[in-house]
């Protein structure tokens, strides 16, 4: 782990004008965490927390009202600023609630298309877009449109994309929120496989604590609005996880209990 | 845990029944059929000053069609839809897209585009007339401008219907506002494009007969209004059942395209009533 994080905020605000009031309504402030070099880091907040709020600034969707985001040291993003292109010109992924395929791609022009406007799509990517179809068992549905899919080959297909395209730090919003607790729980293991093997930075958003604690190294926490870091929590539960016989885990119990307290 | 991770792989979605070759939906149709035919000899009979019955009009179809005459009433009519269709609706298409680049020309061009679709084009045929002449042109642009309206709005319609999550997902992998425009938003409005072509095209070829009808030299509308001139109503008959197959036809031929265009769709996604 180097000393620089790859991604950091620093007492990062944002305020909505609150048009009946004629005031400023601030739904994150003072938030400040950093993300270290091939870290997995949970967060988990109460809902209507700012959560979505936070991963829009993050990504570069949407600029802060006070504070700044650094990437590599690097000032991203700044009130002062004129803002980034959105994800910070591939740097940062982002991968959100709902699959978002392009429903008139098949699933590998789908996974490629990142790739492909990013000028990037050569012999090399190609084969490593066969290799993560593979690997999250898509292989044979390459062809298969969207709507031929079910919700997890969907979502498996969401989470390669932003893959194929290796963004340093990846943003994800409680990706597996709609899916049913059986492929939940499989997509949730080729998750965990595929960070292991690449080690991308990951904050991954959720408001579900188990999952929280099967996927990251760490877990933070979020305050009520205005939302900013109440708690952290090192997962000292060994990989590989199980994730479900998780609960079997002796130190499971302590850190649930922890991280329930918070939220 | 071991390396080796069992996938789920769903089944796809079971293929949707198809539901065209179903013997008691023809059954019933060729009755509702045969009613009407029924229904249309009985007013024949009643008051056959006005109305021509099926088989003296049938026989007139196919006498036009011995003559030859046919071929050059329904290619003038046909020319016209087409011509004023690939004008009006390629304005339609384009210009939504030209529109939503800047939301402040958006909101300028609105109340006047919501004015203008209220106008009654074809009131406007005859000073399109007295400006274009009784030839193809006058009637081209009636039918450009009679189609344009319908395919903007659906366009613009299809353009907005857009979830702003797919737009930024896109915007994240580094597409700029062209790329954008190019693949989330032209893409997500096909099938309300194709859908407005076809709600379009029967309104092109009504467009087309009531150009023909004012004044012209050649066409289906200038048959049936000939015919009517000259008393003779079952030519006007004729002349309407002509209309209705162009239409059937000329739809027939679009959905092909439109399934064509739309195959990346669920087969039950497409359907469309006018």
């Amino acid at each position: 782990m180097t000393c620089e994080p790859v991604l950091e905020a620093r007492y990062l605000g944002r305020f909505f004008s609150d048009r009946a009031t004629q005031s400023e309504r601030w739904i994150i402030k003072g938030l400040s965490f950093a993300l270290h070099e091939g870290e997995f880091v949970t967060l988990v907040g109460p809902s209507g927390s700012g959560k979505s709020t936070l991963l829009n600034l993050l990504a570069q969707i949407d600029r802060p009202s006070a504070g700044e985001i650094r990437l590599h040291g690097e000032v991203i993003s700044a009130p002062s600023r004129p803002g980034q292109s959105a994800g910070a010109n591939g740097r940062i992924g982002y991968i959100m609630q709902d699959d978002n395929l392009l429903p008139w791609r098949t699933l590998r022009a789908n996974v490629e298309y990142p790739l492909q406007i990013q000028g990037r799509l050569d012999a090399s990517f190609r084969k490593r877009v066969d290799e993560l179809i593979a690997a999250v068992g898509l292989n044979g549905f390459e062809n298969h449109y969207p709507h031929e899919l079910s919700g997890g080959m969907r979502k498996r297909a969401s989470i390669i994309r932003t893959l194929a395209y290796d963004p340093p730090v990846i943003l994800m919003d409680e990706p597996f929120g709609a899916l049913d607790a059986e492929s939940r729980l499989h997509i949730q293991e080729d998750l965990v496989r595929l960070w292991e093997l690449g080690r991308k930075t990951i904050l991954f958003v959720t408001h579900d604590i188990t999952e929280a604690i099967a996927l990251g190294d760490r877990t933070l926490t979020l305050t009520k609005s205005p939302a900013c870091i109440r708690g952290e929590h090192l997962i000292d539960i060994s990989r590989p996880r199980s994730v479900d016989s998780l609960v079997t885990e002796p130190n499971y119990p302590g850190i649930f209990s922890r991280i329930r307290a918070e939220v | 845990m071991s390396q080796s991770i069992s996938h789920i792989v769903p089944e796809i979605a079971e293929p949707q029944l198809r539901r065209s070759v179903m013997p008691w939906l023809a059954l019933a149709r060729g009755g509702v059929a045969i009613g009407l035919l029924l229904m249309w000899e009985a007013f024949a009979r009643w008051v056959p000053d006005l109305i021509a019955g099926p088989l003296p009009t049938l026989l007139r179809v196919m006498d036009l069609v011995r003559t030859g005459e046919i071929v050059s009433m329904v290619w003038a009519t046909t020319l016209e839809a087409i011509g004023g269709l690939l004008i009006g609706a390629g304005l339609g298409v384009v210009l939504p897209f030209v529109v939503q680049m800047s939301p402040r020309l958006s909101a300028v061009i609105e109340p006047f585009a919501k004015t203008t679709v209220g106008i009654p084009k074809l009131a406007l045929s005859p000073i399109l007339i007295m400006w274009f002449g009784i030839g193809l042109t006058s009637k081209i642009v009636l039918v450009a401008l009679m189609t344009f309206f319908l395919v903007f709005v659906a366009t613009f319609v299809g353009i907005r219907s857009v979830g702003p999550n797919l737009i930024r997902t896109v915007a994240i992998f580094g597409a700029g506002k062209l790329e954008i425009a190019r693949e989330v938003l032209w893409n997500s409005s096909q099938p309300f494009v194709w859908a407005a072509l076809r709600a379009a095209l029967p309104w092109a070829i009504n467009a087309a007969l009531v150009g023909e009808f004012l004044s012209a030299e050649n066409g289906i509308g200038y048959y049936i209004h000939h015919s009517y001139n000259l008393a003779d109503i079952t030519g006007v008959y004729a002349g309407m059942v002509i209309t209705a197959a162009l239409v059937l036809l000329a739809d027939a031929v679009l959905r092909l395209f439109q399934r064509r265009a739309l195959a990346w769709r669920p087969d039950n996604a497409d359907q469309t009533l006018h």
